[in-house]
C-alpha cells in the first residue's frame, strides 16, 4: 500500500518548505517519490532532495493554461511501477484546483494499491484575504477541498489579523484541521498527524465525552461497587498494559483514570462483571448513544493567544452552572501571549494550568450537560 | 478620443502604489476629469485626498461579467471623463479588455508592473498571462529589486515577448535603474541575403512583426513548414513554424504571407527552405500593412531536430 499526500497551495505559499520539513522530521525511513507539477520552487532544493535519496518526477504541465488531469493518472502509475514507494508526495500546480488532483488520485486508487492519506493546502496567512477575493475559483477550491489547511507566515502576524484569516478560512471550510502555529515551533510529526487527521477536534470531544461518561456513571454507582473498584485499583495497578484497547480510559491521563480500567478484567471477570468500566461491544455502542443524549460538548480550535490568568479565571468560572451549564470536564492547549503554550485541565473542584509543548493550533474542549455554547465562547473571549 | 492609461501586473505587483504616486504628481494632472477604474482589490488602498487634482472619480469593477463595452462607455460618459486610468485585474486575460474597449477610447499608455522577488515563479507558472501583458506594454517596471535580483533573467523574460518596451528596475531603497542591455540580433541584417538560423525563427518572427520597416526590401532565407490556408490571398501560402510560448498545451502555428509562383506545388506541412524578398503591403490576415514575402526560390528541406521553436 502506497500512501499519497497532496500539498496544494498558491505559488509562494511555502509548499516546498513544508515538504522539506516533513522529509527531515516526519518521513524518515520511508521510501519517497515527489511528483512535481509546479514550475520553479523545488529547483532550489533539488540538491537536498537528491541527497535525501528522494526521487523527483516532474510533470511538464501545470501552468495556468494547461489542464492537468489527463496525464496525472499516468504519472502516478508510472511512479508506482518504477519505484514502488512507501509514499508519494504530490505538489500540484499552485494555480490549479485541488479537487482535480484529488479526483485524479481517486481514479488511480480504484485499480491500484494506493491510499489517499492526506490532502493539504498551504495558505499564506498574510495573503488569504486578498487572494480569496481576487483569485476566486482555483484558490477557493484549494481551501474548500482541503482536509487540512496549514497556514504559513503566522509568526509576526497581529492577533486580530490572524483571527480574521482563520475566520475567513473557517467560513469556507468548517471541517478542515487548521494549523496556525508557526512551523518552527512544531515537530514535523505533529504536522503529519494533523494532516492525516488522526487527532481532530471531533475525535477529541468524543474521547472526552466517553471519559466523562464513565466518571459520571461511577458517581451514580452505589458505595459498594465503588469500593469494589478501588479494590481493583490496588490489585491490578501494575498489570495495566499500554496496549489495552478497552476504550474506556484515557492513555494520556494515567493518574486520574487508571482506577477505571483494569486489564485483569478480561481474564478474571467474565460476562457478569458489573463494574461498568470495561467495554463489551454492545455496551460500547450503548455508551456512545448514551453520551450523545446526556452530554453536550463545546469545542473550538483557535490561534487566539491567552494569558495564564485568563485561563485560570475562566476555569474558576466554569463551576457556575447557571451561566455555563454543568461542566464535567474541560481540557485544552492554547498559545500564550508570551509565545509559550498553556495546557489546562478541569474537573469539578480541581483545575490545573501549566506550560507545555506547542500544538498545531490552540484547542479548547468542554464536556458537560446543558452547556451554553455562547456563554462559553464569551467566557474564553472567542465570541 | 478618450485616452486610456492601462496598468497591469499580478496581485501585489505595486499597481496601486504606482497609480497613487502618478496621481499625486502635479505634472500629471491639470484640470481634466479623470476616471480611475479598479478591477482588483489589493492590499493597498487609495488615498484620494493626496491626489494632485480632486477631479478623480474612482469606480470598482469586481467581476469579469460586469466588464462590458457598454458599461465602460457609459461610465466614462456619465462622469464626463477626459481620460481613464485602469488598474487591471492580474488574473484577467488582456483579451477581455481588447474585446470590450469602447470605440471612443484609445490605448494611450500601457505600463506593466512586477514584483521582482516573486516574478520568476509567477512567470514560470502563469506564463501566458505574462506574455500577453508584456507584449503590449510600453514600459515594464520591476519593483522591490534587491541584491538578489537577476536583471538579465528579467530582461530576457521581457524581451522574449517584446523587443522594444522600456524596462526599469526599482530598488527597495527607491533608486531606479533603466535597462540598457542591448539585444543584438543573431543574424546580419546588412548581408545580401539575411540568413535566419533554424532556432532563431521565433526571434526573427517577433522582430519582423514588431518592426516590419526594418526589413523592407531585404532578402531573407529561412526554414519553415508550408501552411496552405484560404486566409491568405490566391497565389500565396503561409510559411511558418509551430511555437511554444508556455507549455505543450499552447503550441501554435505562426507564419507570414508569402507569394510564390508555384504555390500549388507545395504540400501542406512540408518542410522547405525559402528565399524571399520582403515588401510592406496590405494583407487582410494582418488587419493592415505588414511584411509580405515574395519567394524567389523554395527548396524541399529536412525536418529539423526540434520541430517546435520558442520566442526566446
Amino acid at each position: 500500500m502506497t500512501k499519497i499526500d497532496i500539498f496544494s497551495g498558491f505559488l509562494g505559499a511555502g509548499k516546498t518548505t513544508l515538504i522539506k520539513k516533513l522529509i527531515q522530521e516526519a518521513y524518515t525511513g520511508e521510501k519517497l517519490v515527489l511528483i512535481e507539477n509546479e514550475f520553479g520552487e523545488i529547483g532550489i532544493d533539488g540538491g537536498f532532495l537528491k541527497e535525501a535519496g528522494i526521487e523527483i518526477t516532474e510533470m511538464n504541465s501545470g501552468c495556468i493554461c494547461c489542464s492537468l488531469v489527463g496525464d496525472f493518472g499516468k504519472a502516478l502509475e508510472k511512479v508506482l511501477a518504477e519505484y514502488a514507494p512507501d509514499r508519494i508526495l504530490i505538489e500540484p500546480s499552485g494555480v490549479g484546483k485541488l479537487s482535480d488532483v484529488i479526483r485524479a488520485v481517486q481514479g488511480v486508487a480504484k485499480h491500484t494499491d494506493v491510499a489517499l492519506s492526506s490532502f493539504t493546502t498551504v495558505a499564506d496567512a498574510t495573503k488569504c484575504r486578498v487572494y480569496s477575493k481576487n483569485f476566486g475559483e482555483f484558490y477557493n477550491d484549494q481551501i474548500q477541498n482541503a482536509g487540512t489547511i496549514i497556514l504559513s507566515r503566522t509568526n509576526d502576524m497581529p492577533t486580530e489579523k490572524l483571527d480574521a484569516a482563520t475566520a475567513l478560512l473557517r467560513s469556507q471550510n468548517p471541517n478542515a484541521t487548521l494549523i496556525t502555529t508557526p512551523w518552527d515551533e512544531l515537530e514535523g510529526a505533529q504536522i503529519l498527524t494533523a494532516m492525516e487527521r488522526q487527532d481532530t477536534l471531533q475525535s477529541e470531544l468524543q474521547r472526552l465525552a466517553e471519559e466523562a461518561q464513565h466518571s459520571h456513571e461511577h458517581d451514580d454507582e452505589d458505595d459498594h461497587e465503588h469500593e469494589h473498584h478501588h479494590d481493583h485499583e490496588h490489585e491490578h495497578e501494575h498489570e495495566h498494559g499500554e496496549d489495552c484497547t478497552c476504550g474506556c480510559h484515557d492513555h494520556d491521563e494515567h493518574d486520574e483514570h487508571e482506577h477505571h480500567h483494569d486489564h485483569a478484567h478480561e481474564q478474571e471477570h467474565g460476562e457478569d462483571c458489573t463494574c461498568g468500566c470495561h467495554d463489551h461491544d454492545h455496551e460500547h455502542d450503548h455508551h456512545h448513544h448514551h453520551a450523545d443524549e446526556v452530554f453536550s460538548s463545546w469545542g473550538v480550535e483557535t490561534a487566539h493567544p491567552f494569558t495564564e490568568q485568563q485561563i485560570t479565571a475562566a476555569l474558576a468560572a466554569l463551576a457556575d452552572a447557571v451561566n455555563y451549564g454543568i461542566v464535567l470536564r474541560a481540557k485544552g492547549i492554547v498559545p500564550a501571549q508570551d509565545g509559550s503554550w498553556l495546557h489546562f485541565d478541569y474537573v469539578p473542584g480541581e483545575s490545573n494550568v501549566r506550560h507545555g509543548a506547542a500544538d498545531v493550533t490552540g484547542r479548547l474542549c468542554v464536556i458537560g450537560s446543558k452547556l451554553d455554547n455562547e456563554a462559553l465562547a464569551e467566557l474564553f473571549q472567542l465570541a | 478620443m478618450i485616452p486610456l492609461y492601462l496598468f497591469t501586473g499580478f496581485l501585489d505587483s505595486g499597481k496601486t502604489k504606482f497609480i497613487q504616486e502618478t496621481l499625486e504628481d502635479p505634472r500629471f494632472s491639470t484640470d481634466e476629469k479623470t476616471l480611475l477604474v479598479l478591477c482588483e482589490e489589493g492590499e493597498v488602498e487609495y488615498e484620494p485626498k493626496k491626489f494632485a487634482s480632486q477631479n478623480v472619480t474612482i469606480v470598482t469593477i469586481d467581476s469579469k461579467e460586469a466588464f462590458t463595452r457598454e458599461y465602460l462607455r457609459n461610465l466614462a460618459a456619465k462622469h464626463h471623463s477626459d481620460r481613464v486610468l485602469m488598474e487591471y485585474n492580474g488574473m484577467w486575460q488582456l483579451s477581455l479588455l481588447y474585446e470590450n474597449m469602447p470605440k471612443n477610447w484609445q490605448m494611450y499608455q500601457h505600463i506593466s508592473l512586477a514584483a521582482a522577488p516573486s516574478f520568476a515563479l509567477y512567470n514560470a507558472n502563469m506564463r501566458s498571462l505574462v506574455i500577453e501583458r508584456f507584449s503590449g506594454a510600453e514600459m515594464v517596471l520591476f519593483n522591490r529589486c534587491n541584491a538578489d535580483t537577476d536583471k538579465m533573467e528579467l530582461h530576457k523574460i521581457v524581451r522574449s515577448s517584446n523587443r522594444r518596451s522600456e524596462i526599469a528596475y526599482e530598488y527597495e531603497n527607491g533608486s531606479v535603474d533603466y535597462d540598457e542591455i542591448e539585444d543584438p540580433l543573431p543574424f546580419d541584417l546588412e548581408a545580401d541575403v539575411v540568413e535566419i538560423a533554424d532556432n532563431d525563427f521565433g526571434l526573427w518572427y517577433m522582430d519582423i512583426t514588431e518592426d516590419p520597416q526594418k526589413y523592407a526590401g531585404k532578402q531573407v532565407r529561412f526554414l519553415a513548414q508550408v501552411c496552405q490556408t484560404p486566409r491568405v490571398p490566391k497565389g500565396a501560402f503561409a510559411p511558418g513554424r509551430f511555437v511554444m510560448t508556455c507549455c505543450v498545451e499552447d503550441i501554435t502555428f505562426v507564419g507570414l504571407v508569402c507569394k510564390y509562383e508555384k504555390v500549388e506545388s507545395l504540400k501542406d506541412r512540408d518542410w522547405v527552405t525559402i528565399t524571399a524578398k520582403i515588401k510592406i503591403e496590405y494583407a487582410a490576415i494582418y488587419g493592415g500593412k505588414g511584411p509580405v514575402l515574395v519567394a524567389s526560390d523554395v527548396q524541399p528541406a529536412q525536418k529539423p531536430g526540434e520541430e517546435v521553436v520558442y520566442f526566446s
